[in-house]
């Protein structure tokens, strides 16, 4: 990108340059075609200063995203590194649990907002209940059914991360979307 | 439509069974959750049961018992007043949870699921 800034920089110093000196200084080329080719510049100034401004919203919904998954497998780790015996009412633990849940359901709804397919959502949203149940449903934590629990957590949260960067870089559109559903939930 | 308050209860959701620690599930639904539920069936109306107001959250044992356990109660056969379907008991809750939405979803499974679970433990 900023090869490119520096291109159009140089295009336009020599435009100006070969304007001055067509114009002003050896009049040789018409004054309608200089003027042609300063629109044309114009033209690619204004294209390039839209891409670059949507290369930069795209960034926001992805950004969101990571943030969500790293989150959520620093949460997934915690709680399957709590040792064998933890009680299923362990206030630490079942807080825990509570933060993945907000976790998931913040990717889910941006990952929704933004037009993934809802079996993606919903196998993160399971493979979640599945980890709250193997940790909390019983007196102690089962260890044996959280491990693998935990390891479709993480899988499908990196699928969905996938997903959401695909559908983002798809278009502004997508992330005009995501903007309007922040809106109503911050309003 | 009647209604009930969990963190009238405890703000501290404990184990799942009594002799197993304080503020139980089994607690919970023997001292509030059953007896409103009864109230609200016999009058013919919902139940609204919040569970907003936990200091840290809800162990899955806690909901489960709670809730599964009064599902298995009253899909008993021969229960007292009446014996019905987990839909039936699902239909006559209204669960509400702004501080976790998620809660409602799993205390629907854990109510049509109830008696999957009960096979499991007698297995």
């Amino acid at each position: 990108m900023s090869n490119l800034w520096t291109a159009i920089a140089t295009g336009i110093a020599f435009g100006l340059g070969w304007v001055a000196r067509s114009y002003f200084i050896n009049p040789v080329i018409p004054a309608t075609v200089v003027f042609q080719a300063l629109i044309a510049i114009g033209v690619a100034w204004l294209i390039h200063s839209a891409l670059r401004r949507n290369a930069e919203l795209s960034k926001v919904p992805i950004a969101a995203a990571d943030t969500a998954c790293e989150r959520i497998n620093e949460l997934t780790n915690e709680c399957l590194a709590k040792p064998n015996g933890t009680l299923g009412n362990d206030p630490e633990l079942v807080l825990m649990l509570r933060r993945l849940d907000n976790e998931v359901s913040w990717l889910c709804l941006v990952a929704t907002t933004l037009g993934c397919k809802s079996s993606a959502n919903d196998m993160l949203r399971n493979s979640y209940e599945e980890l709250y149940d193997a940790a909390s449903l019983d007196k102690v934590i089962d260890h044996s059914r959280c491990l693998p629990a935990g390891q479709r957590v993480r899988a499908r949260t990196l699928r969905l991360q996938w997903e959401i960067s695909e559908l983002t870089l798809k278009g502004a559109g997508n992330a005009s979307r995501l903007r309007g559903a922040i809106h109503k939930l911050t309003d | 439509m009647s209604s009930l308050r969990v963190s009238d209860f405890t703000t501290l959701p404990g184990p799942r069974y009594i002799v197993e620690g304080p503020f139980s599930g089994e607690l919970f639904r023997d001292q509030r959750l059953d007896p409103a539920f009864r109230v609200a069936f016999e009058h013919q109306i919902k139940l609204e049961v919040n569970l907003d107001g936990m200091q840290f959250g809800y162990p899955a044992s806690f909901l489960e018992e709670s809730f599964g356990g009064l599902t298995r109660a009253w899909t008993k056969v021969g229960h007292q007043p009446a014996s019905i379907s987990e839909e039936e008991v699902w239909d006559r809750l209204v669960i509400v949870s702004n501080d976790q939405p998620s809660l409602i979803e799993r205390v629907r499974r854990y109510v049509l699921d109830a008696n999957k679970r009960k096979r499991r433990q007698v297995n």
